[in-house]
């Protein structure tokens, strides 16, 4: 019993809900409040997650043998200091950002709640707590879709609860499928599931179950409608939630679903996996394509998230320790690489209220830090190495052809390829166009009023790009690090 | 204890009708179901440490019995404190529907049904039960009646025919079991089918027996589609009526459903005969109302009548686990019964004040009424949270048990169907969420907020009964062990 571990899930929650009683008005006061807690719960995290690996925590019976209970792990650790990490990155690009939407006192308090939801799902213990977090990140997170409260938003979160809500159902049908049939929810690394359900036909149902039910969040096909609808909301919830917590929160779930309970050994090579690989190679080319089509920056950007986002599932669903190295490594990589995006977008849209691809022709020379970091981000996802894509896609190859499965390796090779291919085109033709915009073309009058944010903004980007290329650096260490 | 309960809420309905003054109605009524929910509890205790408690009078054919359990007394209990909690709630509301000079007969009726409610549970003798059904059809018919508008006089009799309809089916099933089993005593049906070679002669008779039961039953407890008598009574009834109707009222033939059917027939007959391809019946339609009942609610635009439409989808959930025919689907129809009881119970509550405040029934009209009556709205919230439900509110544990049940009785198919209807859940109470407390309306609200929020006073029992989901929600344990033995106890009979 370690209660220590309490502390980072309850404290921001109990942080946001006293700022929605009482109300900052002032704003360096609000941010000053804000920030400390998110700075003061990260530190939490990050000594838990490195010094106390094994502790737990069980707090209350919520059904019959599954409590809910939280336990650090390396996989939960690992997840929880990036998004602590994250956190902080954005919430200072938040204080600036947000002075042009209004609202922030609500803002900020549902997003430092948001954070301590984050913390319950990586330190869950068994599957109820998971689940009980993540239906509970669904709810927190509503009133940051609907910031601005008009039509769109309002539309945009709907479409979210309702994908999000029958996802978790689906997902807590798999849930009890594996209660009744293992006896346990709990995890551990490797599986829990005892010789005799091996195989069994239930557990492959559980799977397909929770596969998709928590793969809505993660935006697979064809539950993926709501990640680009749900762009309209404020850039700061598009990077945090729709590129890294909230849609992350969902591969996380579906890899402690895969290794951590139901367990690889009870899955290879039944129709239960082929269904999953068909599933996720189809949404890696769909997403990559869809993003090609897309005109509006911000929904280009989603709709490349939902395309990577597959290739993590893609990674677990070859269910073999390579492919979940190659996955938790695209979940880190692909998690700094696309805030690092949807931060450079936001901040373009701020400074010059400019949202299609289009407008962005010529902009490189008055906004050079954001392109610049923007252009690193793009290299990054495409996978040139040494930067993180390039690792990551490295061991999804490798993992598909240990695989043992002609066929897998054949095809996953030919759509990660293919899928590359696209992220190129459609981020280098952005970057490309901003800084060499062809000839005859008026730079002046595209940079009108043209200049990079203030410090608030611009110091999250140049740290996010250093950091993307310390992740290529260093990524024989993080590889341990990861290792089931 | 169980016959000191039944004549107190008897004897104090009486009291309160002769007193023929509003006030002094009132506090009658409090008092009574207060010492009511004390009576359940402490009646609970006794049964928890000294088994069921059997009283019998009169003898041969008219011979009564009432035979109190663990699951007898579960409903005791959700009898009294709900019915306390509602009956409290309705001090304050009461007047807003119901004449001042008619407030003593509506005390005598809410009084006279919660007592005959108890009786339905307690009797387990079939005249004794049949009675009680009769008796509190009536009362219930007129706690809608008693508003006294044309629309509530046609809900109320059309309430009463189908009504009636239900029990005489029930009295038909009942007197083709006495035919064939020469018992007038569940326990006695029990005893005579469950022995050696019963089923064998007398299979047919006990099957179309209980068939007629479950027809009489499904209009008693509103069972789609014979559920057309249910928007019409608890939209139009007085809130803390609609309230008492659907949290209590529905539940009590549910309960002697389900001892007709597990302590009559039993899980063994009900697995090796005829019974169970009735039962499949009831699994199926209990599906199709909890899908239809959703989609009908998701239609409303009256605040009542969409939570009304959503009652029949709880039913079907209840009828679903009944029809698993295990002791798991069992005990989550039964887990299901408190679940509804308090959520619903809340959400009309709820309904009422809104209504009361706001003279708008209207779904969509309500933009912005969270910031107009925040306590209020926080409490649909919790009440549409623990129906869809999330964790921590005990409507998830319904579900987890109805999702467990179904896994363990192999029939994977249900989770499909169960799935479906949270999500359809979720598709009429969230909107009316996010209208309350987001978007234009709630963006744009001039009013000073918090205006027309009732003081907290009168919202208390409505704050408990939320208390309530959430205490349950958090920690489901102890109900779930105390029904587990109850159904045990329920099950085994002849002693």
């Amino acid at each position: 019993m370690n209660v220590l571990l309490i502390v980072p899930v309850i404290l921001p929650i109990i942080a946001g809900l006293y700022m929605l009683k009482r109300n900052f008005t002032d704003r360096k006061a609000r941010e000053r409040y804000v920030a400390v807690n998110v700075i003061g719960n990260a530190v939490i995290v990050l000594l838990l997650s490195f010094f106390m690996d094994g502790s737990e925590l069980t707090l209350f019976k919520l059904v019959p043998e599954n409590p809910v209970m939280f336990k650090v792990d390396a996989m939960g650790g690992m997840f929880a200091s990036l998004v602590a990490l994250l956190w902080i990155l954005c919430i200072f690009y938040a204080f600036e950002y947000m002075t042009h939407e209004g609202g922030e006192n609500r803002f900020f308090a549902f997003y430092t709640m948001a954070f301590g939801i984050m913390m319950g799902i990586s330190f869950a213990g068994n599957l109820i707590t998971l689940y009980l977090f993540y239906e509970f990140l669904t709810l927190i997170t509503v009133p940051l879709v609907i910031h601005s409260e008009n039509k769109a938003s309002t539309t945009a979160a709907r479409v979210y609860l309702i994908f999000s809500i029958s996802g978790a159902t689906v997902a807590m049908m798999g849930i009890a499928i594996i209660a009744v049939t293992g006896g346990t929810t709990a995890f551990a690394a490797g599986g829990v599931m005892s010789g005799a359900v091996q195989g069994a036909t239930a557990l492959q149902i559980a799977y397909v179950c929770c596969f998709f039910g928590f793969g809505v969040k993660s935006a697979i096909m064809p539950f993926h409608a709501w990640l680009p609808t749900a762009s309209v909301a404020p850039t700061p919830v598009s990077a945090l939630l729709h590129a890294v917590a909230v849609v992350k929160a969902g591969v996380f779930a579906v890899a402690r679903v895969t290794y951590f309970s139901i367990g690889v050994d009870a899955l290879r090579g039944t129709t239960a996996q082929m269904i999953v690989l068909a599933a996720s190679l189809i949404t890696i080319l769909y997403g990559s394509a869809m993003a090609l089509m897309q005109q509006h920056l911000k929904r280009r950007l989603a709709y490349s998230t939902v395309s990577q986002l597959s290739y993590i599932l893609f990674g677990l669903a070859i269910l073999s320790p390579e492919g979940y190295v190659g996955g938790m490594m695209h979940l880190v990589g692909h998690a700094i690489v696309k805030i690092t995006l949807f931060l450079c977008a936001g901040a373009i849209l701020y400074k010059t209220h400019r949202e299609y691809v289009w407008e962005l022709k010529g902009i490189g020379k008055n906004m050079k830090v954001t392109m610049i970091v923007f252009t690193v981000a793009s290299l990054a996802l495409v996978g040139i190495p040494p930067l993180p894509g390039f690792f990551s896609k490295w061991f999804l190859t490798v993992a598909a052809f240990d695989s043992g499965s002609t066929v897998l390796a054949i095809v996953g090779t030919v759509v990660l390829a293919v899928s590359a291919l696209l992220t190129a085109i459609y981020l280098f033709s952005i970057c490309v166009n901003a800084f060499i915009p062809g000839e005859g073309f008026d730079m002046k009058a595209a940079n009108e009023g043209v200049s990079d944010p203030n410090r608030y903004m611009t110091v999250p980007l140049v740290v996010l790009a250093v950091a993307i290329v310390v992740f290529g650096v260093l990524v024989g260490p993080i590889t341990r690090l990861m290792a089931l | 204890m169980g016959i000191a309960i039944i004549v107190l809420l008897i004897l104090g309905g009486v009291a309160a009708w002769v007193c023929k003054n509003d006030k002094t109605a009132r506090l009658i009524a409090l008092a009574v179901t207060a010492v009511d929910a004390v009576l359940a509890v402490v009646m609970t205790m006794n049964v928890a440490s000294g088994g069921e408690q059997v009283m019998t009078f009169g003898s041969g054919f008219i011979e009564q019995s009432i035979r109190i359990g663990k699951i007898e007394c579960f409903m005791a209990c959700i009898f009294g404190i709900i019915g306390f909690l509602i009956v409290w709630a309705s001090m304050s509301m009461i007047s807003h529907d119901v004449e001042e000079k008619l407030i003593p007969f509506y005390y005598f009726l809410v009084l006279a049904l919660l007592g005959t409610l108890n009786a339905v549970v307690f009797f387990e003798s079939m005249i004794g039960i049949f009675v009680s059904i009769e008796l509190s059809s009536f009362a219930a018919a007129g706690i809608v009646i008693v508003k006294n508008q044309t629309e509530n006089v046609h809900a109320g009799l059309k309430y009463l025919s189908l009504s009636i309809l239900g029990s005489s089916l029930v009295l038909m099933g009942m007197v083709l079991l006495y035919v064939a089993t020469g018992s007038l005593m569940i326990t006695g049906i029990g005893a005579a089918v469950q022995g050696g070679g019963f089923m064998g002669s007398n299979s047919a008779y006990v099957v179309w027996a209980m068939a007629l039961i479950t027809g009489g039953v499904a209009f008693k407890a509103a069972l789609f589609p014979c559920h057309i008598w249910l928007p019409d009574a608890h939209g139009t009834a007085p809130s803390p009526s609609s309230a008492t109707l659907s949290a209590l009222v529905l539940k009590a033939y549910i309960v002697f459903y389900m001892k007709m059917m597990f302590r009559g027939v039993g899980f063994e007959i009900i697995a090796s005969s005829g019974i169970r391809t009735l039962l499949n019946v009831v699994m199926v339609v209990g599906v199709v109302a909890m899908i239809c009942g959703s989609l009908l609610a998701i239609m409303q635009t009256d605040i009542k009548r969409m939570i009304a439409y959503s009652s029949v989808a709880q039913m079907g959930y209840i009828f679903m686990g009944i029809g698993i025919g295990t002791e798991f689907g069992l005990f989550a129809a039964l887990f299901h019964i408190l679940a509804h009881a308090v959520t619903k119970s809340g959400l009309f509550l709820v309904a009422g004040s809104v209504i009361e405040q706001t003279h708008n029934r209207d779904l969509t009209k309500m933009g912005g009424l969270g910031k107009l009556m925040p306590i209020t709205m926080a409490l649909f919230t919790i009440g549409g949270l623990s129906m869809i439900g999330i964790p921590l509110f005990v409507g998830f544990n319904s579900k987890w048990n109805f999702a467990t049940g179904i896994v363990d009785s192999a029939n994977y198919w249900l989770l499909i169907p169960l799935s479906i209807s949270a999500l359809l859940n979720a598709l009429y109470y969230l909107p009316v969420v996010i209208r309350a407390f987001f978007g234009q309306e709630a963006k744009e609200m001039k009013e000073p907020f918090a205006s027309k929020e009732r003081p907290v006073k009168d919202l208390l029992p409505i704050i408990l009964l939320a208390v309530g989901v959430i205490i349950f929600g958090v920690s489901a344990g102890p109900v779930s062990d105390f029904l587990h033995s109850g159904i045990e106890l329920l099950t085994s009979i002849g002693h």
